[in-house]
């Protein structure tokens, strides 16, 4: 990705397909009929909103405020884990942490290290997941098909409304 | 302050709603001018889950389905007419094999399973030669599939009187186009072209149920209509607001041979995709402008890679898209994409860029097969596409339109072709185009 300037936005938006930047422009009332909506709607079986459950990693959020790793699974609500920027890692380098979630087809071990993420094990001969590599740019994406998880690197700052693959 | 606050226009945040079908997540997101209410989100996700279950349980290749059953009546070589939206489709299909000269092919079903993907988790393997000499010999391919021409309704005048209990019998002329099998191998496989019919099927539940954008992904295949951003709520063809910005994921090189083959010689002499020149794996290699659309010609953004199911198998690289005319998988090329307003065609157009881009003869050079290629997405209809081949070189269509702009680190490995006549997406009212680096100005 080196040397890639992306286009910008006349007026930069969140660029994001979920709730991001914009969260933070609500009101409070906002802020609460969203909540509401959320734990609402999210009771009904595979409707996913922005949400984590609180039994989760502590490092999961509910929202990301800047460049995060988006953890998507068929099933299950949405998570955000914050990642470093690259200055920040370049300056206080992080040793790696693991993440583990099951899918219909055993578990995921994601690695953070260093601002960025990448699928470090993951159930499949084919090894997909694993050979999307180091996750560090936005819209970088790495797929589990056999347990039906995707990992995206988002930034609200981002310029893209979504990623095609 | 407050005129600038005023200004400043704030849509809700997106809704994503996700759903895990025909092998691949879909993921279906929504925008709107204000805070979606909860029961009416209840509501679409429990349409559009009805629908994905639908769509599998017509479009799946393995497990039982209609498209299954017409499977079996094409071997049987009986005239039937299958369920409405497998008809229907099937019909499209052997339109788009026609134009695409076999490139695309709904009747290669065979072949794939031969070669180990009608299976789930997929188990590649190799055919035997006997096998591939006996399909390339007589390869069971849309020309065997024979539509039936329904006759013409009776003259008024001499037709006999319809009763209630007659018309209650369903006949054959309301059940959509009939088809007849010739050969006893045909076997149909719509993974080529069943997430385009799929993607507007759920695209038209969101336009019905109100939403003015949305996205909708097949496994990365998108698409979407409206307008982005904070102007979600405003006509698509106001003169305000900006493009869709869609990132294009660099195709995943394949893990490394098994160390054992660096001295085996590899069948048919051929080089394992995508190893020359690996672009950024995982990272993007440019990114998309799309003007608003509206709902009834949504955008659509397809690609075929051959990065996405494979395994080595021996010391050749084994993956799911198979050139229909040699019955193996498509060698030389790693991607296609196709961009246009239908999705069906985009979809199956991508399948057939990628075919007719590959390397089917050893003497063959990149030009012969950018020229079939270019000529296949002539007789498509496609005017915008982008090809990587094995060697990381990257050929796209119009340059002028600045509908694809490359990253900035790979703009010399771009060849632009020159720009086809046809149209494929309707010119809207513009936007602000940002600044394209590396690429070309509108």
């Amino acid at each position: 990705m080196n040397g890639y300037a992306p286009p910008r936005s006349p007026r930069p938006r969140s660029g994001a397909l979920r709730n991001r930047r914009d969260a933070a422009r609500f009101k409070a009332g906002d802020a609460i009929v969203l909540a509401a909506l959320a734990l609402g709607v999210a009771t009904v079986a595979g409707l996913q909103l922005s949400r984590v459950d609180a039994s989760t990693d502590a490092e999961a959020i509910v929202h990301c405020p800047s460049r995060c790793l988006e953890i998507r699974r068929a099933g299950a609500a949405p998570e955000y884990i914050a990642l470093q920027t690259p200055a920040e890692a370049a300056s206080d380098a992080q040793p790696s942490h693991f993440i583990e979630r099951r899918g219909p087809a055993g578990v995921t071990v994601i690695e953070i290290a260093n601002g960025r993420a990448r699928c470090h094990t993951s159930p499949g001969a084919q090894g997909l997941c694993q050979r999307a590599g180091w996750l560090e740019t936005p819209g970088d994406t790495a797929i589990s098909l056999p347990n039906r998880l995707r990992l995206t690197v988002i930034d609200p700052a981002a310029p893209y409304d979504a990623v095609h693959f | 302050m407050a005129s600038l606050s005023a200004c400043q226009r704030v849509s809700p945040p997106p809704v994503t709603l996700s759903f895990d079908a025909l092998g691949t997540l879909i993921d279906v997101t929504v925008w709107d001018a204000t805070p979606p209410d909860g029961e009416r989100l209840i509501a679409v996700e429990r349409t559009l889950r009805d629908a994905v279950i639908a769509a599998q349980t017509a479009f799946h290749a393995w497990q039982p389905s209609a498209v299954g059953e017409a499977s079996e009546a094409l071997r049987r070589g009986e005239r039937f007419h299958p369920a409405p939206r497998v008809a229907a489709l099937l019909d499209r299909a052997l339109d788009l094999a026609a134009l695409s000269e076999g490139a695309f092919d709904p009747s290669i079903g065979e072949a794939v399973a031969a070669w180990g993907f009608h299976a789930d988790p997929p188990a590649p393997r190799r055919p035997t030669d006997d096998w591939l000499a006996e399909w390339r010999a007589d390869p069971p391919d849309h020309r065997r599939i024979v539509r039936v021409v329904s006759p013409p309704p009776l003259d008024p005048e001499t037709r006999p009187p319809v009763s209630d209990a007659s018309l209650s019998r369903s006949p054959a002329s309301l059940a959509g186009p009939a088809f007849l099998g010739r050969h006893p191998r045909l076997k149909l496989d719509f993974g080529g072209i069943a997430k385009g019919e799929v993607a507007i099927t759920l695209l038209d539940i969101l336009r019905r149920d109100g939403w003015p954008a949305a996205i909708v992904s097949l496994g990365g295949d998108l698409v979407l209509y409206g307008r982005p951003g904070a102007d979600v709520a405003a006509p698509v063809r106001a003169e305000r607001g900006r493009d869709w910005r869609i990132a294009l994921r660099a195709p995943i090189a394949p893990p490394p041979p098994p160390s054992d083959c660096e001295t085996t010689a590899r069948r048919d002499g051929d080089r394992p995709a995508g190893l020359d020149a690996p672009l950024a794996d995982g990272g993007l290699i440019g990114a998309f402008a799309l003007p608003p659309a509206p709902a009834d010609r949504p955008h659509a953004l397809f690609t075929s890679g051959v990065y996405e199911r494979g395994a080595w198998v021996d010391c050749t690289w084994v993956h799911h898209l198979i050139d229909p005319a040699l019955g193996r998988p498509v060698r030389g090329v790693q991607a296609a994409t196709v961009w246009h307003n239908d999705a069906v065609l985009a979809d199956a157009a991508a399948s057939a860029l990628l075919v007719a881009a590959g390397q089917r003869d050893p003497v063959e050079t990149p030009h012969d097969r950018i020229a079939r290629t270019t000529r296949v997405a002539a007789r498509l209809g496609v005017t915008h596409w982008i090809v990587v081949l094995d060697d990381g070189s990257i050929f796209a269509t119009r340059a002028d339109d600045g509908w694809f702009v490359p990253r900035a680190d790979l703009a010399e490995r771009v060849v632009w072709l020159a720009s086809p006549t046809a149209p494929a997406a309707t010119p809207l009212p513009a936007s602000s185009v940002p600044p394209t680096p590396g690429g070309t100005p509108r």
